[in-house]
Parts: structure tokens; C-alpha cells; sequence
């Protein structure tokens, strides 16, 4: 008895080692997954990610007879709705990307005459081209925020005649020579139609906290 | 530090007021058929349609006529209310529907009037309670009390909110309001007001007014073209209640053929849209 209890005794302390080391790895574990993420590092306003636009709500409105000769409500094939609101949510992610993010175009006339029907932003008074973002600003720098809509859609069975998008972008700007972020934040609706599914209409906010002065303007400067 | 507080309070301000209003643009109508800045739309009432009279409501009676004319440049807007018993086109005005459907309608009322009619329009009882509903109900201001069984009207003078059914027996009733038929076409006519005005005041956003292009896509028969309902009510919408004028027409009832028939006394009416003179 005594060799298999020496053996049982040494399996069993093998068994005890393997629960003691599946013991230990859990326990590690957790604590991992206790331990705080890493901290992402802070967003170079350099090097700002684009804006990732979401529409949170499509509400649908249908065009096909509503029973009027039959008596009886059919429902309407939403797949042309659907594409149309993803083609417009693209072309507005597009529009803030060229309007306020990228260093080569933001705060110029590019995004606003891409996201407009041809020919309408020569049509537009000074305040609705500040409206859509052309301004003059000493911008050095931008950190995207958070984008959401919500999207109303004129369809019938076979195609989609108009897209508005009521929405809300918010970014930081840095203005140049200071350190300090300035939010800015654009917000309003916007309506594409068929068939160049160009912007026809639209009505916008957009709060810009204006640059500091310049150096040579400054309080201090001027009191001293 | 006076100073600065000064550029404070001014930057204060700069920056609420870059916070203002939003800023609007409404797209404008760039058709061919507007190259006279006039647009027309004959509205019609048909007295058929599922579920209350089954059958065809294009080959009804017409209840209900009214040339909607449209400065399209100047955003002002005459109402013309036609009597059903209106003698047009050779014959009672509301037949044409019945006899060869809203086409035949359109050119009996061009052909006496010398207008050239853009678009037609055609609602039924239940499509008229839906359009109620979708804008919420309509607010109207009665004339004077109305009650009558057949149309189930029940109104007290005065200024009130209809709901569907309610503004069908707002538009139907002829039996207890002055003047008979020629009350009846007035109020139709002022629903139309009313629900312009209501449009203008509480669906004037851009989602209320894709939504509502929606609703009277679903609930009327027309021959606008699916791409043109949007900015046509973009225009509707920029169009102030207060140039928007009411002509309820006025005649002789004479009898005609065994019938009662309205020999239509237009004044100026048909020549101020043909020059275009439109609005108040």
C-alpha cells in the first residue's frame, strides 16, 4: 500500500500544483482585466482623426398611396431609404472632414461647395457661408468630437427623393500661438434632394469662439 | 484692468452671439413651367373613395374645386373657390371629374378661365381626415355656429382646433352655414387658409416639412411629379399667411337642363392671375 500511497500522495500534489497554478493564472486575470486601461494617448490637434458621423434615428416617410383607392395600407420596400441615408450620412462626414478637419482645406469654401448643389454657394449672404464653416481663422489645430444625426427620408417603392439630416459635430480648435482649445460646435439640418442629391437647403448654427487678439493687441499689453 | 474687462465683455458677447438663431436658406423652384414666376394647382375635392364610397375617386364627383395661383418670385398666393355648381366648360363643374377625370376637369377650367392649370391635386373624405391628423389636427376660426346632422358638424363661432372628421364636417356641411353651397366653398377655401397658416407656424422645420411632403404624397392622387412635392412645400412654407388671398367666386343660381347651376360672375378674378397679379 505504501508505493501507491506514495503515489496517490504525489498526484494528488500534482493535482494540487495544477489547481494552485490555474488558481494563480486566474487570479491574474482578473486582475488584469481590474487593472485601468492605458491611458490613449492625449489627441494631436495636428493630426486629427476624421469625424465618424453616426445617424442614430431614420425616421421614414413614405410616399406610396396610403390606401386611398384600395381602402388598405401597403406597406413600402425600405431598401432604397436606407441606401440613400447611408450615401447622405457619408457625404456630410465627408463635408465636416473638408470643412473643419483636414489642414489643407478646413474653414474654406471646398467642403461647403462639395456638400451644396452646384452653383448654390455663390448664391449664399456672408452669414450662411459662416454657417457652413467658411471662415477666417488662424486655426493651427483641431481634435474631432462626437457626430451624431438623426435622418428624415422621402421615398416610395423604388427610390428616395430627399434626405434631411438634423445633426450636431463638435471639435476643438487651436488657434495659432496659443495653447488653449476653443470648442466649436455646428448644429442644424440639412436637406439633400434627388436627383444631384446636392444640399438645397439647410438650417445652421455654428458657435465659434472668435481667435484672441493679436500679440500686438493684447489687454496686457495695451493697459501696460 | 478696466480694459481688460472690457475686451472680456466684449469677447463675451461676440461669442453669444455667434450662438444665435440658425442661419436659413430654402431652396429655391428652378422648373421650366416657372418661367412666368406663376405656378397653378387645381385642388379637388372628389366625393368618392374606400372606405365611406368605394370606387374609383378619380372618376367621382368633384365637392370640392379651388385654382391655387403662386407667385413663385414675389411668394404671394390667391385662392379661387369654385361652387360645385359652377356652369364651366359647358356644363356642371363637378361632372368633369365623373366623365373623364381630373385631366378633363383641368381643361374645362382652363379653357373658361384662360389659365394655364400647372398641376391637379385630388383628396378624398378619409384622405382629408388623414392629412388632418398628420399635421395634428386644423386649426380654423368659424364664422358662425354651425350644426348639421348630415355632415356632422357641431361647431360654436370662434377660433378652434379640428380633428379629422370634425374638418371633413367643417368642409362638407352646406345645410347650416350662410349661403348654402357658396358657404360651403368658402369654407373649404378658408381650411385651406388655415392649414397653410398652420404649416407655416408649426412644420416649418426641414424634417417637419419632409415629413409632410410624405403625408400628402400618401394621402392625395396628383400629377406633380414625386421630385417636385419637396420644393413645392419648401415654397409653401416661405410664403407668409398674410399674402395669401381668399376669392370665393359668386354667381346667379340659375336652372339649366333640370338642374340647379351657378352662372359664375368672376369680376377680375380670372384676369388678375392671367396678368399676374396674385395675393392680397
Amino acid at each position: 500500500m505504501a508505493p501507491w500511497a506514495a503515489m496517490r500522495a504525489r498526484l494528488l500534489s500534482k493535482r494540487a500544483i495544477a489547481a494552485w497554478v490555474l488558481v494563480a493564472l486566474a487570479t491574474a486575470g482578473c486582475q488584469y482585466a481590474n487593472e485601468p486601461e492605458p491611458t490613449p494617448p492625449p489627441p494631436d490637434p495636428g493630426n486629427p482623426a476624421p469625424f465618424a458621423l453616426t445617424i442614430e434615428h431614420i425616421e421614414l416617410a413614405p410616399m406610396a398611396n396610403g390606401g386611398m383607392f384600395t381602402g388598405n395600407e401597403a406597406a413600402v420596400p425600405r431598401a432604397a431609404a436606407e441606401a440613400a441615408v447611408e450615401a447622405t450620412r457619408a457625404a456630410l462626414a465627408r463635408y465636416l472632414d473638408t470643412q473643419f478637419v483636414d489642414a489643407a482645406t478646413r474653414f474654406g469654401q471646398a467642403g461647403a461647395r462639395a456638400l451644396l448643389r452646384p452653383g448654390l454657394f455663390d448664391t449664399l449672404t456672408p452669414e450662411q457661408r459662416h454657417a457652413l464653416g467658411h471662415l477666417d481663422l488662424p486655426v493651427s489645430g483641431v481634435v474631432t468630437g462626437p457626430a451624431t444625426g438623426e435622418a428624415t427620408v422621402l421615398f416610395d417603392g423604388g427610390a428616395a427623393y430627399a434626405v434631411s439630416v438634423d445633426y450636431e459635430a463638435k471639435l476643438t480648435i487651436h488657434y495659432r500661438g496659443t495653447d488653449r482649445g476653443h470648442r466649436v460646435v455646428q448644429r442644424g439640418t440639412v436637406l439633400f434632394t434627388a436627383p444631384t442629391w446636392g444640399v438645397e437647403s439647410f438650417a445652421l448654427t455654428l458657435d465659434v469662439p472668435p481667435p484672441p487678439p493679436s500679440p500686438s493687441t493684447t489687454p496686457t499689453e495695451a493697459s501696460a | 484692468m478696466r480694459r481688460l474687462a472690457v475686451v472680456v465683455a466684449v469677447l463675451l458677447v461676440v461669442s453669444m452671439g455667434a450662438a444665435a438663431a440658425a442661419v436659413v436658406h430654402h431652396g429655391e423652384l428652378r422648373r421650366g413651367y416657372l418661367k412666368d414666376g406663376l405656378l397653378t394647382v387645381l385642388v379637388i375635392g372628389s366625393d368618392v373613395g374606400p372606405p365611406l364610397r368605394p370606387g374609383d375617386p378619380l372618376r367621382g364627383r368633384a365637392d370640392a374645386i379651388h385654382l391655387v395661383a403662386v407667385d413663385t418670385r414675389a411668394l404671394r398666393a390667391t385662392i379661387v373657390d369654385f361652387p360645385r355648381d359652377a356652369f364651366v366648360g359647358g356644363r356642371k363643374i363637378n361632372g368633369h371629374l365623373a366623365s373623364g377625370g381630373p385631366s378633363r376637369l383641368e381643361a374645362a377650367v382652363e379653357r373658361d378661365t384662360g389659365i394655364a392649370v400647372d398641376f391637379w391635386v385630388l383628396a378624398t373624405f378619409r384622405s382629408l381626415e388623414n392629412l388632418v391628423a398628420g399635421i395634428g389636427g386644423l386649426d380654423v376660426v368659424v364664422d358662425t355656429p354651425m350644426r348639421d346632422p348630415f355632415s356632422g358638424s357641431d361647431f360654436a363661432a370662434g377660433p378652434q382646433r379640428l380633428d379629422g372628421p370634425q374638418a371633413l364636417s367643417f368642409v362638407r356641411d352646406r345645410k347650416s352655414v350662410p349661403g348654402g353651397d357658396f358657404g360651403r366653398t368658402r369654407n373649404q377655401g378658408s381650411a385651406l387658409r388655415f392649414a397653410h397658416a398652420q404649416i407655416r407656424r408649426s412644420h416649418r422645420s426641414l424634417p417637419e416639412l419632409v415629413r409632410l411632403a410624405g403625408l400628402f404624397a400618401r394621402n392625395t392622387a396628383t400629377n406633380i411629379p414625386p421630385a417636385e412635392l419637396l420644393p413645392l412645400a419648401l415654397l409653401a412654407a416661405d410664403i407668409p399667411a398674410a399674402n395669401v388671398r381668399q376669392v370665393p367666386l359668386g354667381g346667379t343660381a340659375v336652372m339649366r337642363r333640370g338642374a340647379s347651376t351657378v352662372l359664375l360672375a368672376p369680376g377680375a378674378a380670372f384676369a388678375d392671375i392671367r396678368q399676374g397679379r396674385v395675393g392680397p
